[in-house]
């Protein structure tokens, strides 16, 4: 679903270069949870900027590598192809360097100039088609990092959402919870919510017509009625006498539309037949109001960028007829997302502003939120940081929940081993600003290959040990501390903490290596540990 | 009071000393509202906790945010006044002393909070930080007795020189009204107010030390001495020497600069700091740094006991194993003890010795820690263990998710707190509140379920255990 190649990102500050990402590779296959660890400031975060193109420019640049989101597998594995041969052509030209989608445009451009030629003048459907796919491996067309900024906009929210850490500063304080969903989904779902609107709409007008009785009416428009273009001779002879009783009164006089007699304007009854018959010229306006609705949510739905009704929304006691309806339907489809997420009485807290909400709830309609367009793409950022241990233990379970039903793919960022090792199908390990060590839970956690990696699992305390000498004994400590990313160490940026560094580490910056099918390590001096972490007193 | 939670019942683990002891506090904080501010009802943080914490243990206490955690760690300091109920530290009840008196006592009882960067202050230097309890704390337990008598002599004899100097100054004017001024009274009576002025002086800065009025009267009288040495009066000699001397002893009570910067020093090595950081802001150190700062400012006067409220839920993993095993080494060397508040059970089976779960203001489960872990008896403590996410993809436990949220403080469930989001609940759950039952080894529980199917409690309408008389 997701194919991070080479992403590097770097902030300009006054004080130099932060090198924050450093060449990062990762891939979150649709349906899978893939987790990344590490410590603060390890560039954990930034990733997940750096692939929502959120990173706050001027300090931080995207300085290379390509992002790709829903990328077919035929156009990938010709895209590996084309890859190659840019990059021999690129290294032939001495340029060293990840690559960007602009880079291998360049270096592609007779090919792209050939495929676009043929493309042109190919009559079949078929062949079209290849040549079009070929096109798009060319060029990267899957990659995000190249697509302007309001095909992003398109993008977050839709395609890929994301969890933030503090549910609380994620949401909006001066908005309901229900109000803020409905906002991402009239964004996004705009045609779908116009459907509905309409359904609605139609609903309602129906039932105003069904429901009347009996209204006044003028005498000249009742008769209008009655004749509905036809000759008074050819009426029929119980309508001929109802013409009668019409032509004898003024055209200006009110009367009953039950009975057809005159209706006093100082009774609020017919004073013929009984019905009551308040004249509501409310009620006929809001039946006009409510045509006027119609046509226009029937403008925005065959065309969401209606002149019309872009002209309407700005003015601002019309801008009630193309908003109103849409965020109401919005709120009621937010509803039903809050009752996805297993919020008890979602109604309630549909109207609800998220400081009335407890912890659990605001991630929860967080998640709610986020889920709303049906992403591809899940990035969770801390998601349970903030919360209780039980009520981890219910936002996970849902996370899953709704990962099986929803195919999503998941991206969990977290600093908690244990999250990691309970929910994600793989792992990245990060360290200043690289991946350290990727594979499946299972490979990371039990044939852990890299000395950080080993670290981070030694460090964690356990439920080991039984007696209390060996349960209070010390934990293992990785030596120093993280380093400045502003100036970090040359070779392999885990050389001056680790226990196995050799003389190569401080010169050669390690690459992704395979060890094992899967489990990729970037070290220097791999050694597989395999542990036992069977516990003693488990849960 | 229930007899199972009065402190008057001997200790039921170990022999321990108790150094800090609650006894059924309760916290209740007023919510006023409407137009005259009455009391509209109370948010019941803590609602009935006992509990003993004795020398050298560290004791944990366990339980979700909101549970009363912080809340009681405040009790325990003596920063609140508890409702209802008793706090003891070393056998000084918190609740009945002066203010005076508890800060005395807080030098034995320090704190470190959860969020390293908020607890200290971004405009003080590190030094600064460090000191400023040695600097608080200063005066010593008691003011020794010679220096006050002297002092109380001094300031009697310096009033009653000033009050008859000013009369003879003043009396004389009285019949001469009329333009007759004698010189030969109005000069020396001036030098005597001029005296006895600066004989309260010193008296002030005797009795209060550390003052302006002890720069003051030190100051005046190294110059007298001088003077007195020049012109070589004997008495005058001896007599501003004892001034001297009584003054001197008085500063020697309290720590100078140079001993407060060396015990600083001292005190940022135990925590792994070095001396080049003395001048530094908090800004410049990163979130495990910090901490530490807070554990240097929290050991600086020696205390017996420190109270920790999540001192590693705002770090790293990498970094928290640093900060968990300064913390052992300095119960081992220091003979510290420790209140450890968290929500993190892996680091609890790994530092303490007994757990206290707390649910809704109230203790639900007590023991010690392997007792705990190994065999928990209330469901909640059950859930929460469970809940724990263990650092092992091949451990894929069925995990007791449970339903629902942690209950309102306002509005307590009536009876056991816990029954609405129970799977164990059955009918008296609803109705009584439990007490603590015993399962022996000082382990404890507040569940009627669990006390059932032990033989512990049977279905009659109390909330005591079988063999125990219901107290009147």
């Amino acid at each position: 679903m997701l194919r991070i190649e080479g992403l590097k990102t770097y902030f300009h500050t006054y004080e130099g270069t932060v090198k924050a990402l450093e060449g990062i590779h990762l891939e979150v296959p649709a349906g899978e949870t893939v987790g990344l660890v590490g410590e603060t400031g390890c560039g954990k975060s930034v990733t997940a900027l750096s692939v929502l193109r959120l990173i706050p420019s001027p300090p931080g640049l995207i300085e290379g590598g390509r992002v790709f989101l829903d990328e077919p597998e035929d156009i990938w594995t010709l895209r590996n192809g084309y890859d190659a041969l840019a990059s021999e052509r690129l290294k032939s030209q001495g340029w060293v360097g990840s690559l960007t989608s602009a880079r291998v445009q360049e270096a592609l451009r007779p090919e792209i100039e050939g495929l676009r030629a043929r493309l042109a003048e190919s009559k079949s459907g078929e062949e079209k088609g290849e040549l079009r796919r070929r096109l798009q491996a060319a060029t990267s067309e899957f990659d995000i990092l190249q697509k302007p900024e309001d095909q992003m906009r398109g993008i977050r929210g839709d395609k890929i959402s994301m969890i933030f850490q503090e549910p609380m500063t994620a949401l909006n304080p001066v908005f309901t919870v229900g109000e803020q969903i409905a906002e991402t989904l009239i964004l996004h779902r705009k045609p779908a919510l116009c459907a509905d609107v309409l359904k609605s709409l139609d609903r309602q007008i129906q039932a105003r017509q069904t429901g009347t009785k009996a209204r006044r009416t003028t005498a000249a428009r009742a008769l209008d009625r009655l004749l509905a273009g036809r000759e008074p001779a050819t009426l029929e002879t119980k309508e001929r006498e109802r013409y009668a009783q019409l032509a004898a009164l003024k055209p200006t006089d009110e009367v009953c539309t039950n009975c057809y007699h005159k209706a006093p304007r100082l009774w609020d009854y017919c004073l013929a037949c009984g019905v009551r018959l308040a004249f509501d010229p409310w009620s006929w306006f809001r039946g006009r109001i409510m045509r006027m609705e119609r046509s226009l949510y029937e403008r925005m739905l065959r065309d969401p960028e209606d002149q019309l009704v872009d002209f309407v929304g700005t003015i601002w006691f019309l801008r009630r007829l193309v908003r109103k309806r849409l965020r109401d339907e919005g709120i009621r489809w937010a509803v039903d997302m809050l009752s996805e997420v297993k919020i008890s009485d979602p109604e309630r807290i549909a109207g609800q502003y998220p400081f009335e909400l407890s912890g659990g709830m605001r991630q929860r309609s967080m998640i709610a939120m986020m889920i709303a367009c049906n992403p591809k793409l899940l990035i969770a950022d801390e998601p349970t940081t903030a919360l209780d241990v039980t009520v981890e233990a219910q936002i996970l379970k849902l996370m899953k929940e709704l990962q099986t039903r929803t195919k999503m793919a998941i991206l969990l960022i977290t600093h908690d081993l244990g999250i990691v090792a309970e929910v994600c199908d793989k792992v990245g390990v990060m360290y200043a600003g690289s991946i350290a060590e990727f594979g499946t839970t299972e490979q990371v956690f039990h044939r852990t290959m890299h000395p950080y990696t080993n670290g981070l699992m030694e460090s964690i305390p356990r439920f080991k040990g039984s007696a209390s000498e060996e349960r209070k004994k010390e934990l293992y400590i990785i030596k120093g501390a993280v380093p400045n990313l502003l100036h970090p160490p040359p070779g392999c940026r885990f050389h001056p903490r680790c226990p196995r560094a050799l003389d190569v580490c401080k010169e050669v910056v390690p690459t992704l290596t395979q060890m094992e099918p899967g489990h990729l390590v970037a070290c220097h001096n791999p050694v597989p540990r395999v542990a036992a972490l069977t516990p003693e007193v488990a849960a | 009071m229930r007899a199972t939670q009065s402190a008057s019942e001997p200790a039921d683990h170990g022999p321990g000393e108790i150094l800090l002891s609650a006894r059924d506090v309760k916290m209740h904080f007023p919510m006023r509202g409407g137009l005259f501010r009455t009391v509209k009802g109370h948010v019941k943080a803590v609602d009935g906790v006992s509990l003993r914490v004795e020398r050298g243990e560290t004791l944990a206490v366990v339980g979700e945010s909101g549970c009363g955690k912080s809340t009681l760690a405040r009790l325990l300091l003596g920063l609140l006044e508890p409702s209802a109920g008793k706090v003891f530290f070393m056998g000084h009840d918190l609740t009945t002393q002066k203010l005076r008196e508890v800060r005395e006592q807080r030098r034995h009882l320090q704190m470190v909070f959860q969020d390293p960067m908020s607890s200290l202050d971004p405009r003080m230097t590190i030094k600064n930080i460090v000191s400023e309890p040695l600097v608080v704390h200063h005066k010593p337990g008691r003011r020794p007795r010679n220096v006050a008598v002297v002092a109380i002599l001094v300031l009697l004899f310096g009033a009653l020189a000033f009050a008859l100097s000013i009369l003879a100054f003043a009396v004389p004017k009285v019949p001469l009204f009329f333009g007759f001024l004698s010189t030969d009274v109005v000069f020396p009576s001036l030098i005597g107010v001029a005296f006895s002025a600066v004989t309260v002086v010193s008296g002030v800065g005797l009795w209060r030390e550390g003052t302006w009025a002890w720069e003051l009267a030190t100051i005046i009288f190294a110059m007298s001495l001088v003077v007195s040495v020049i012109f070589f009066s004997p008495v005058q000699i001896g007599v501003t020497a004892l001034f001297l001397a009584s003054l001197v002893s008085v500063r020697k009570q309290f720590v100078s600069a140079e001993e407060i910067s060396k015990r600083v020093v001292e005190l940022l090595e135990v925590v792994g700091l070095k001396k080049e950081h003395l001048n530094r802001f908090p800004h410049e150190f990163s979130g495990g740094q910090r901490q530490r700062i807070n554990i240097a400012r929290a050991l600086a006067l020696n205390p017996d006991v420190i109270i920790l409220d999540e001192p590693t839920s705002a770090l790293d993993v990498s970094v928290q194993a640093q900060i968990l095993n300064l913390l052992m080494e300095l119960q081992r060397n220091l003979g510290l003890t420790y209140l450890f508040i968290t929500h993190d059970l892996s680091v609890v089976y790994h530092i303490a010795d007994r757990v206290a779960v707390m649910y809704a203001g109230k203790i639900v489960e007590l023991g010690a820690t392997e007792e705990i872990f190994r065999n928990p008896l209330h469901p909640y403590t059950k859930a929460l263990i469970s809940a724990a996410p263990v650092a092992d993809p091949s451990v894929k436990a069925d995990r007791i998710v449970l339903e629902g949220e942690v209950p309102s403080p306002v509005h307590p469930p009536p009876g056991c707190r816990f029954h609405p989001r129970c799977w164990l609940a059955f009918e008296p759950c609803s109705k009584l509140e439990p007490e603590l039952f015993d399962a022996g080894n000082g382990h404890r529980f507040a569940c009627f379920a669990t006390a059932r199917d032990r033989g512990l409690w049977r279905q009659t309408g109390t909330n005591t255990a079988i063999d125990r008389p219901v107290p009147v």
